[in-house]
């Protein structure tokens, strides 16, 4: 039938990217209070296979008859067969994924953006921030380089959480702590609670950083940025050497659905993760 | 005053060979021409039955071809029981009738949604789209020249109806052939063909001079430069929010997805809508942050959408200068005031 109007300017389109793909929930667990994880896996064992993405990429996930919404995954890339996901129960498709079980299908397209530019970091100290559900990219992240511990400097983490119960992935900071120096602090401490009191920026006081070959990966809630940037600034880090991931509405991936725009650039494509440089002069970037 | 180019069709009426040789063409395509329905100019389609007032030279319709490329709402997939079902709904169409501004906002779009990671739904129905041209004799309000939108090459249409500019008169009815496609479907056609490809220019607006453009070039930069100018914000005081200007423009097209079920909820299908940067809740994220919760922001990302962004990544300006949206803006925001005072603002910066 369509062998008439072909003849146009237009060829043909092979990929209809707004089509997702059956993933079965391999193990999913409560984290916290309002935060769950899961572990998925493809179905088709091909996509398994090829599924491939960096520290930082997000994946649209959705419940067929309830929606989409974008999500960051939380694994390393390194990881293979399967991936993860950190889900805050804030919405609707989120809540209805918080009442998934072991076996239940999830629907998912993607990876999406850009991740943190890890292979262009080799031999350089990292330092991660990471505020509140910001943790969930980062893992990716942090993982990736615990990996690959060899072709980093120093690693450094520095993690934010409300209160106790709200920090995320507390079993896995022995591990970490294998290969990274990990400072925590907590906004309102609880009387079990014997780490550190106040905000993100106080973790500044206690780790010396220096800018010298050193990279910054931050994720956090927009009211964290400034407060962070103003105390890498003082100590001399470089727009260059600073990398945030933001949070934005993305609704199609793929640069079509205009809703994560931030002034001349798409946070779903030329983002989530952008420097610092990249993002110098736009106001509305950071807040 | 609008200067009159002349009308191959006298009384604004379709002759009766090109109506009939549109409504035979309906049995096998989709096909859509301007015609009057209640008062108001709309892009119908005609059935092999027939088809109502044809309107070609003159006025603009309500929603733009857009609706046929890119519908209000669409069906992205459908799903059952844990399975998923793919039905996209695109047929053989040719939309007959469009203007110069509109055929180069159509080329416009297709490239926008061609870019990148193209997008299937909208390609698909592009793909299997044939444009026929009409001459225009501009409508009131309406301001091509301005912004770039004002000539179409031979490759920007399938067939193109010879202008009385071009040397057609009436009762003559000659077409230029854009592409193959053109050249196959006019085999069929009551007219004869012009055998130099050729390209279109709108006639002459009210305005005249070398001034008339404005500065595309330089527009993002200045757009950039306004931002959080009180010119924003008197803006916002007039504007209503209502999302009227996206809804008419020929060169919007953002959309949200969302999920409709029935009784059982796991049978339904996953739609999407054209959405409005207009509206509060657009930037919105879940836990309710809003990335662009003033009028004014939003008012100023709309222009900086069409002057800015799609300026700096396609050189092309996002508007075709239609005049849609001033036409239809319950507020009467002109984008032409909006402009003059971007470089207002912005002069000697």
């Amino acid at each position: 039938m369509d062998a008439e109007a072909a003849g146009n300017s237009f060829g043909e389109t092979r990929l209809n990217e707004y089509i997702p793909s059956p993933a079965r929930v391999l193990e999913t667990r409560l984290l916290t209070p309002g935060n769950r994880h899961f572990v998925l896996q493809f179905k088709d064992p091909q996509l398994r296979e090829s599924f491939s993405f960096s520290a930082g990429q997000f994946v649209q996930t959705s419940l067929l008859g309830i929606g989409e919404a974008p999500f960051a995954i939380c694994s390393p890339p390194t990881q293979k067969g399967t991936f993860e996901l950190c889900v805050r129960e804030t919405g609707n498709v989120t809540r209805a994924l918080h009442r998934l079980a072991q076996d239940d299908t999830v629907w998912v397209r993607g990876p999406y953006g850009r991740g943190f530019p890890l292979s262009e970091m080799g031999g350089q100290n990292l330092v991660f921030i990471a505020g509140g559900i910001g943790l969930s990219p980062l893992r990716s992240a942090i993982k990736n380089a615990v990996c690959l511990e060899k072709e980093f400097g120093g690693l450094t983490v520095l993690y934010g959480a409300r209160s106790p119960d709200q920090l995320l992935f507390r079993d896995e900071y022995e591990e970490w702590r294998q290969c990274c120096r990990l400072e925590i602090a907590v906004e309102e401490a609880t009387p079990d609670w014997h780490g550190r009191t106040g905000l993100i920026t106080s973790l500044f006081d206690v780790v010396d950083l220096s800018p010298i070959d050193t990279q910054v990966l931050i994720c956090g809630p927009p009211v964290m940025f400034r407060f962070v940037l103003d105390r890498l600034q003082e100590i001399g880090f470089a727009d260059s050497q600073i990398y945030v991931s933001l949070e934005r509405n993305m609704r199609c991936g793929v640069g079509k659905c205009e809703h994560c725009v931030v002034e001349s650039f798409y946070t779903c494509r030329q983002g989530p993760v952008l420097s610092i440089e990249q993002i110098r002069g736009i106001s509305s970037a950071l807040r | 005053m609008v200067k009159k180019a002349g009308n191959i069709f006298p009384g604004s009426t379709l002759p009766p060979e090109l109506r009939r040789w549109l409504m035979d063409l309906s049995s096998d395509y989709r096909v859509l021409v301007p015609s009057y329905k209640a008062g108001n100019r709309i892009f119908e389609d005609v059935s092999p039955l027939g088809l109502t007032g044809v309107d070609l030279p003159q006025s603009r319709t309500v929603i733009p071809f857009k609706k046929a490329l890119l519908p209000p709402s669409e069906t992205l997939f459908s799903f059952e029981g844990g399975s998923l079902l793919q039905d996209l709904h695109a047929e053989d169409t040719i939309l007959f009738g469009l203007h110069v501004c509109e055929l180069s906002a159509d080329r416009l779009l297709a490239t926008v949604m061609e870019n990148d990671r193209p997008d299937f739904p909208f390609m698909e129905r592009r793909r299997r789209t044939i444009t026929i041209g009409v001459p225009c004799e501009r409508t009131e309000g309406c301001f091509c020249e301005k912004t770039g939108h004002d000539h179409v090459g031979p490759g920007d249409f399938d067939l193109f109806l010879v202008p009385a500019s071009m040397g057609a008169s009436n009762g003559d009815l000659r077409m230029i052939v854009g592409t193959e496609a053109g050249a196959r479907l006019v085999a069929g056609a009551p007219v004869s063909v012009l055998e130099e490809p050729a390209g279109i220019s709108a006639p002459p607006g009210e305005e005249s001079g070398n001034e008339i453009r404005w500065p595309l070039a330089a527009l993002p930069e200045k757009i950039r430069q306004s931002m959080g100018a009180v010119m924003w914000d008197e803006l916002a005081d007039r504007c209503l929010g209502c999302g009227n200007c996206t809804i008419v423009c020929p060169l919007c097209y953002c959309f949200y997805t969302r999920d409709e079920t029935g009784l059982d909820p796991t049978a339904g299908h996953r739609l999407r809508h054209w959405d409005s940067c207009q509206l509060i809740g657009f930037a919105r994220v879940a836990g309710g942050h809003n990335f662009r919760e003033a009028r004014s922001e939003r008012i100023w990302y709309r222009f900086s959408h069409k002057f800015m962004r799609m300026q700096e990544t396609f050189d092309r300006a996002g508007c075709s200068g239609c005049g849609a949206c001033f036409h239809f803006c319950p507020a009467a925001i002109d984008p032409r005031q909006v402009i003059k005072s971007v470089l207002e603002v912005t002069d000697g910066r």
